[in-house]
């Protein structure tokens, strides 16, 4: 570790790429994997003759499974963006000359709080 | 409860529910490919920000950045978890087709060998006179059997189907990670990895252009393009190169040209090789090649010292000097004659303060500079004694006795 208390430039780049590969790669493929872990509309009327998506109870824990990993990733797509932004934030709000004064823990866990609905 | 529910379907009905699951199975293979992908995705997006985070990490040097860790370990610990999940169920999905897949193939059997039955009876009404089961006979007694059979072979697909399920396809589990970060002021401009950034930068007066790539030189027609470009040789071959040596431990210089490289050795290396890269670090710096010193080695082996050369200590070489190779003592100077074993009264007068001179050498005999190897004196053992003039040979003692001098002996004193 070098004496860089904070590079604010660097910060925001490293934000600047983290939301590139987001939505440049990320998201796209999650999108078309998404469309192909959802069931098949022409399937799910026919789907209770058979045995999996009848009275084995598999194909409707597997559904379930579904929405809960897209729901899932949907919350870590948030996330990221939730860090970018904190990265972004800190690059913008201060400097390398009062990082040590203003910056504490409690002051960025803020970063990562919703601010209060009004 | 599944198998319950077997009980009350015969052949044709089983038959149509796995002909159902059937249909479905290229869905299921479609869905554990995407879930494949998904755990490929996670893995590898899972590197990337971890890269980002370690980047800012380097650049941001303060307590507070406890914070940051913590919540980028719960966005890291939760790509975990979605890579486990989707790669199991993955699993499962796999598993539970080809348990499909084999109930179908044994059903359709199955159903292949009634209906070879059936037509065998509709052609002699006694082929199943024989058969009796649970109190049937005949042709309602073979349905039985058939019936039974495919409520078996679905109940081990059930088993199968059931034990995939519960083994490999789980929910992800809850998300662990940030759900919510400060908006930046100006909006975060997505960048595409050019190296520019993605925005215009507001938070320092200087942004960074990349040099403009040069393109490759234009390979020729119909060859493929080299993986590894080699690095430009200088024009006498790759020379590795040594210092030059100080009054270092070791080393014994001669007088001489630098030796060329014999021709007998090991071969150059290829150009895809390059010459090696120096390293100043180690070795204080580079010399030009003339200077004399140690000889010249090339990459890939050590040269073999030339007759005549300069050569180096054996523990240098790692074998012993032959005799012709040797250097004769009485061709070192005054100051080089260390290990000469001479005549305690020759070495007396030609050195100036006498018995200062003894200490003088031994000295320098056990200075740390000369550690590094035999002595000189056990590398001259058994030569110098017979080598040549300069050897300076112990006279023998003089006991020849003087016959002017017996008279004188003999004389006795007189008694007074």
């Amino acid at each position: 570790m070098t004496n860089i208390r904070l590079d604010a430039a660097e910060l925001r780049r490293v934000a600047e790429l983290a939301l590139g590969d987001l939505e440049f790669d990320y998201r796209p493929k999650l999108l078309d994997i998404s469309e192909a872990l959802a069931p098949n509309a022409d399937v799910m009327s026919d789907r209770h003759a058979g045995y999996i998506y009848g009275p084995g109870g598999i194909g409707a824990h597997h559904d379930h499974c579904v929405g809960k990993m897209i729901e899932f990733f949907d919350n870590l797509d948030a996330g990221l963006i939730a860090v970018t932004n904190v990265l972004a934030s800190v690059s913008e709000d201060f400097t390398e000359t009062d990082v040590d004064s203003e910056t504490s823990i409690s002051t960025i866990m803020q970063y990562f709080t919703p601010p209060p609905s009004s | 409860m599944a198998e319950q529910w077997f009980e009350g379907n015969g052949l044709d009905e089983l038959a149509a529910i796995i002909d159902a699951d059937y249909a479905q199975v290229p869905i299921w293979r479609s869905q554990a490919a995407a879930y494949r992908k998904l755990t490929e995705l996670a893995e590898l997006h899972h590197s990337k920000i971890t890269g980002h985070l370690q980047r800012a990490m380097d650049h941001w040097s303060s307590r507070a950045t406890s914070v940051v860790r913590y919540e980028s370990s719960g966005i890291a610990e939760s790509f975990q978890r979605g890579m486990l999940t989707a790669s199991g169920n993955a699993r499962a999905l796999d598993a539970i087709a080809d348990a499909i897949e084999a109930a179908k193939t044994d059903l359709d059997e199955i159903r292949a060998e009634w209906a070879a039955m059936k037509a065998a009876y509709e052609k002699d009404p006694h082929v199943f006179d024989n058969y009796a089961i649970d109190g049937v006979t005949g042709f309602q007694a073979a349905k039985a059997s058939y019936d039974q059979a495919a409520r078996d072979r679905m109940h081990t697909m059930s088993v199968e189907t059931t034990q995939a399920w519960h083994t490999d396809m789980h929910e992800p589990g809850p998300y662990t990670g940030p759900t919510y970060g400060n908006v930046p002021r100006v909006p975060v401009t997505p960048s595409d990895g050019s190296g520019s950034g993605g925005g215009r930068d507001i938070t320092y007066p200087f942004t960074y252009t990349p040099p403009p790539p040069t393109p490759p030189p234009p390979a020729a027609a119909g060859a493929d393009p080299p993986l590894l470009t080699p690095t430009p040789r200088p024009p006498d071959g790759p020379q590795l190169e040594f210092p030059t040596p100080g009054p270092g431990p070791g080393v014994i210089t001669g007088p001489g040209p630098v030796p060329t490289p014999s021709p007998v050795g090991p071969a150059p290396l290829s150009p895809m090789h390059g010459t090696p890269p120096p390293n100043p670090g180690l070795f204080g710096g580079m010399r030009p090649s003339a200077t004399p010193g140690l000889p010249v080695q090339r990459p890939g082996g050590m040269s073999p010292a030339p007759a005549g050369g300069p050569r180096t200590s054996p523990s240098v070489l790692g074998q012993r000097p032959t005799q012709a190779g040797l250097t004769r003592p009485a061709a070192a100077s005054a100051a080089n004659d260390r290990g000469v074993i001479r005549n305690p009264r020759q070495a007396a007068t030609n050195n100036a303060g006498g018995g200062q001179r003894g200490r003088a050498q031994d000295e320098d005999r056990y200075s740390p500079a000369h550690r590094d190897g035999p002595e000189t004196d056990e590398l001259f053992e058994g030569l110098a004694l017979d080598a040549g003039p300069d050897v300076v040979r112990p006279e023998p003692p003089t006991k020849v006795r003087r016959r002017d001098a017996g008279p004188a002996l003999r004389r006795v004193p007189r008694k007074s």
